[in-house]
């Protein structure tokens, strides 16, 4: 068994990690004669509960500001204390006064109302209880699954004046004092001592810690997460999905100092997990997503986080498949390793398909509608011009005529560590010793219904739908890492007041920009035809 | 009026000299106002529950400003020097923000009279100087023995919970300071100081079962795990500890070689090897237990047993290992506990098993595991002279652990600083009284010039302190305050006694005190209360207004 454990740090982060554990429930059996696709054992924990009752909560971490996590409380779900006081046992503890502040309880939210509802009257029709767009109003709020308290990590509220976007320092010192490691106030909880530890204690043998946090609002915790954790853990696979924040490099204003500084946060980010992680999958975040042919056939509506948290999710799902997969060879290292091929750098793309029409056209499905979330441009992610590294695609649901037109037509652009995992749709059995068999990307109610049709397949009764995710190692990814260096470069002559109030000195300024261009070279190796685009990109900026 | 800042900013908003110093008074006072009901052993318990019904009870005035969502950005300031304050010295953040918020009201009476904030400051900064010296003759060097200890704890304890508790839990808190304290130096060793008191030392553990008076001082070690084999022993008596951090698990030599293998078989022959390097470490550790373990089987002698707790994991096929040579083997202790259990079993702990002779063992008599539900705890017991210990708290629910421990943190700080400080302070408003007849005395008598302003201010603001304890008690203020100066003016030590109102000697009645927690508050506090009074403009550019508060 190679257990992962989760780590999600920030709101956005928790808006997808509550969709992919959403997934996963969804891929539980409950009848004995079906076989699991999934060794459920790698991200989940099995337990017992105060009352004896067994329970099978995520091995997972989730961070976020205490005003964030809506009616989800430690204390209530499968370990739940009694919710009202037990007066004899505070009477032993204080016999004088007590005085109460109750905010208002926050309302139930629809969908779980509904899904009580479902427990007690089974017949209510299923279709009718999706959650709306509009009342999800905390990510907790579609949440399918239960949580561990140790799962549950609050950190205090900011005060309404205090905007920890693009504040590296502040976040570092929010996870030290969470962590309380270095303080004397040696009675405290400490977060690396405590739940981390006892999370890792479980696991017979960790393959890796797969790390999805925001950078904008969460980066320098992480990075001191990390830090902290590499400690302990030098060589310990850590797959991580950096949430960029809205101010791409290219795009940023140099006089509104605010965008200016989540930039530099972000620059700081990814040359922290240059570092600490074995690979670094960095995601643009929604705002700047361009809607274009890669969205055909859905209705995602870009402004919601309900709706793009949902189309990230199935794509780091689908992409981290293999991890989970029983059966699989692979693990988080050997992942990272084969992307990693021929040491060329430590940062991949993510790219995706969704939903795949069937019968497959490649032509349409695959070349126009490939979207990369990583890169930074508008360029399609196109498949005769590219050069890469290494891939990896995870198609679900393809038929085996499809997975023949997908084959024929990826042929001719195979880079040399490359591995695809087809998968194939229950319905079809005769093919399915010729490849492996894994499941549609199943979509629980939970899930937004942005398709306009509406899905075809089913996984073990639950609707689901054809995919295609891919993670590669490509030379763009120097694009990404000079805009940065740039910027970082400019700024450090121009802005020192900017950089001052984030508490860097100029030298680290230097040293970051001279990381950044270090960590560009690295991928740059054939692409002097990119190199050029910068170039004059860097001149129309001036 | 408008401010400079407002010509280039139009958005910005300002407020200036007296506006200014309105908006940080008000913000001192309401938070005094929210905190004031905490002070003392007479106070209320806040009992705090949010939007989705978590309950968090406390009395802890540090607990409370971090959980309050507080908007009013002097209130915040004053929040976390508060704050700072128990960081430092373990106690006191109620205190602060009543003197902050006093200091600024009585300075508010004289600046509405037309004296300048600036003269006021500056008889702050006098005042300040003198209490701190008046402190320094207040304080009682003391032999501090038990008893003496004991009392300071409790004085502490009962601020936070029901007396009859307080009175169990103190004894256990001096004794678990007193075990874990360093001794003094020897006649000739080179640092002629004592080695300062680390409570990281004392382990506080925490188990949702029974009750609160259930909480225990283990003379030992709690681990939070227990052994993952279901052929381990679960409870072995006189036992070798070998404390190690080695990684016991099969470990890949290199990240990405994954990719190398050209085919299956030889994959399978390196993770092979790899594998036996693993075993071999294991054994090594069971050679090191046949070793002193090996007894006649027929002897009279007491069985021996072996435990190994490892600060890095143990993966299954190691565990089996262990298990069929009767070992009991924990992994992922953690790091601080490689500490501890050297302190409570002896031995050395161990980076690697290359060197292992029987010298690096410890020893305890007994090694058992306790299993509540999902959890498991092992308890590392009847030790030898342990110089570290565990505090075992328990609890119905998880609120109940959480407000135990905030009290027990606070009495083992207070013990602390009574044993670091070598001296107390009479308690119960004791000190306060006694400071503020000084300061409108002798010192105000010769400061010069319009300081003496800003002298009697400050000793007015000291006796807040009395009168809260008062108000909470249910008495009233002036009497009180009354009946203690002019005892006091008869030159005796006296603070409030909260049962009957009355005053008496609280050296008498045991309330003590730190010393170093009342210098730690005269200091902040002025600093604070000074800088508020010297600000002649408050800036503001963010979202919301500079409106008074209490309009949400």
């Amino acid at each position: 068994m190679k257990e992962i454990i989760y780590i999600q740090a920030g709101p956005f982060a928790n808006y997808i990690g509550t969709h992919f554990w959403n997934t996963q429930e969804s891929y539980f059996t409950y009848d004995d004669n079906e076989e699991a696709d999934i060794n459920h054992d790698v991200s989940f924990r099995e337990g017992l509960n105060h009352k004896g009752e067994p329970t099978y909560c995520p091995r997972l971490l989730l961070f976020d500001r205490k005003a964030n996590f809506g009616t989800l409380s430690s204390s209530g779900g499968l370990y739940g204390d009694q919710d009202e006081l037990d007066d004899d046992a505070q009477d032993s503890l204080w016999s004088g006064s007590v005085d109460e502040y109750r905010q208002d309880r926050i309302r139930k939210s629809s969908y779980h109302a509904h899904l009580d509802d479902a427990d007690s009257t089974p017949q209510v029709d299923k279709p009718e209880s999706v959650p709306s767009q509009a009342a999800v109003r905390y990510w907790s709020d579609y949440s399918r699954t239960f949580f561990h308290p140790r799962s549950l990590q609050r950190l205090p509220d900011l005060a309404e004046w205090e905007n920890p976007e693009g504040d590296w320092n502040q976040g570092r010192e929010t996870f030290e004092r969470h962590d309380h490691a270095s303080t004397d106030t040696a009675l405290d909880t400490s977060l690396m001592e405590d739940s981390f530890r006892l999370s890792v204690e479980e696991c017979d043998h960790l393959q890796g810690i797969q790390v999805l946090n925001e950078t904008a609002t969460f980066g320098g915790f992480i990075d001191a997460f990390l830090t902290s954790f590499r400690d302990e853990f030098p060589k310990l696979a850590c797959l991580s999905f950096p949430l960029l924040s809205n101010s791409a490099p290219r795009k940023t204003d140099a006089d509104d100092d605010l965008s200016l500084r989540r930039t530099i946060n972000d620059a700081l980010c990814l040359r922290s997990l240059d570092t600490l992680a074995s690979m670094s999958v960095p995601l643009q975040t929604p705002s700047l997503w361009a809607p274009g042919p890669w969205l055909d056939g859905t209705s995602v509506e870009l402004r919601s986080i309900y709706h793009t948290s949902a189309v990230l999710s199935a794509h780091i799902e689908s992409a981290t498949l293999p991890l989970r997969w029983k059966g699989s060879a692979d693990d988080m290292a050997s992942i990272c390793g084969m992307l990693n091929w021929g040491d060329s750098g430590r940062f991949a793309h993510l790219s995706g398909a969704l939903p795949l029409s069937s019968p497959l056209a490649p032509e349409r499905d695959l070349a126009e509608r490939l979207h990369d979330f990583t890169s930074d441009d508008i360029l399609k992610d196109n498949a005769d011009t590219r050069i890469e590294y290494a891939r990896l695609y995870v198609a679900r649901g393809l038929s085996p005529m499809d997975r023949r037109a997908f084959d024929r037509w990826t042929e001719p652009h195979r880079p040399i560590p490359y591995r695809q995992v087809f998968t194939s749709i229950t319905e079809c059995g005769a093919e399915q010793e010729h490849s492996i068999y894994a499941p549609a990307y199943p979509t629980p109610t939970s899930f937004p219904s942005f398709f306009t049709a509406s899905p075809q397949k089913s996984y073990h009764g639950t609707p689901a739908i054809s995919a295609l995710s891919s993670l590669h190692t490509t030379p763009r990814t120097a694009q990404l890492f000079a805009a940065y260096a740039k910027l970082v470069e400019d700024s450090a002559h121009r802005k020192a007041d900017v950089l001052g109030a984030m508490g860097l000195e100029k030298d680290e300024v230097k040293e970051l920009g001279d990381s950044l261009w270090a960590m560009r070279d690295a991928y740059a190796g054939a692409e002097d035809v990119l190199d050029g685009e910068d170039e004059e990109l860097g001149e129309d900026e001036e | 009026m408008s401010s400079s800042i407002e010509l280039i900013n139009p958005k910005a908003e300002s407020v200036r000299r007296a506006a200014a110093l309105q908006v940080n008074t008000t913000g001192a006072m309401g938070l005094a106002n929210v905190v004031k009901g905490n002070l003392g052993p007479r106070g209320t318990l806040k009992m705090l529950v949010d939007g989705a019904g978590q309950i968090k009870m406390t009395k802890d005035g540090k607990v409370l400003l971090s959980e309050m969502q507080i908007q009013n950005p002097t209130a915040a300031m004053i929040a976390r020097t508060a704050v700072a304050q128990d960081d430092q010295v373990g106690d006191g953040t109620t205190s602060v923000v009543l003197l902050v918020g006093e200091l600024l009201k009585q300075a508010d009476r004289y600046i509405s009279e037309g004296v300048h904030p600036t003269v006021i400051a500056q008889g702050f900064d006098l005042a300040k100087k003198e209490a701190l010296a008046f402190l320094d003759s207040f304080k009682r060097p003391s032999n501090l023995d038990r008893a003496t200890l004991i009392n300071v704890a409790y004085t502490s304890l009962a601020t936070k919970l029901h007396s009859a508790l307080a009175k169990q839990l103190a004894a256990d808190v001096v004794d678990a300071v007193l075990t874990i304290r360093p001794p003094p130096p020897t006649e000739n060793s080179p640092a002629q100081f004592r080695e300062p008191i680390d409570l990281h030392m004392i382990e506080i553990m925490k188990m949702q079962h029974r009750t609160a008076s259930e909480t225990q001082l283990v003379r030992g070690l709690v681990l939070d795990h227990g052994a993952r084999h279901p052929d381990m022993p679960k409870r072995v008596e006189n036992a070798f500890i070998l404390t190690l951090n080695v990684s016991l698990e099969y470990e890949k030599t290199e990240v990405n070689s994954g990719f190398f293998y050209s085919s299956a078989e030889q994959r399978e022959k390196l993770v092979e090897s790899e594998r036996r390097f693993t075993d071999a470490k294991c054994r090594k550790i069971v050679e090191l237990k046949n070793l002193v373990c090996d007894q006649a089987v027929d002897g009279t002698e007491k069985k021996k047993n072996f435990v190994v707790i490892n600060q890095k994991g143990i993966d299954p096929l190691s565990l089996d290992i262990f298990a069929k040579n009767g070992i009991l083997a924990l992994r992922r202790a953690k790091r601080r506990n490689m500490e501890r259990l050297q302190l409570v079993c002896g031995g050395v702990a161990q980076n690697s098993v290359d060197d292992l002779t029987p010298d690096v063992l410890g020893w305890a008599g007994l090694v058992y595991e306790h299993t509540l539900g999902e959890e498991k705890f092992t308890f590392v017991e009847d030790v030898k002279d342990p110089k570290s210990v565990t505090l075992l708290i328990k609890g119905p629910d998880s609120h109940t652990i959480q407000q135990t421990q905030d009290a027990l943190r606070d009495g083992l700080r207070a013990v602390k600083n009574a044993l670091e400080d070598e001296a107390l302070v009479p308690g119960a408003g004791a000190f306060e009284v006694a400071c503020a007849a000084h300061l409108t005395g002798p010192v105000k008598r010769n400061a010069k010039g319009r300081a003496k302003m800003g002298v009697q201010a400050f000793a007015e603001a000291l006796l807040v302190i009395p009168k809260t304890l008062a108000a909470n008690g249910g008495f009233d203020v002036q009497d009180v305050v009354v009946a203690l100066q002019e005892e006091q003016a008869e030159g005796n030590v006296v603070g409030i006694d909260l049962q009957s109102g009355e005053p008496f000697d609280p050296t008498v009645e045991g309330i003590w005190d730190n010393y170093r927690v009342k210098r730690q508050m005269l200091h902040s506090c002025s600093v604070i209360a000074v800088n508020l009074l010297s600000t002649d403009e408050i800036l503001r550019a963010g979202r919301s207004s500079l409106k008074p508060e209490g309009q949400q």
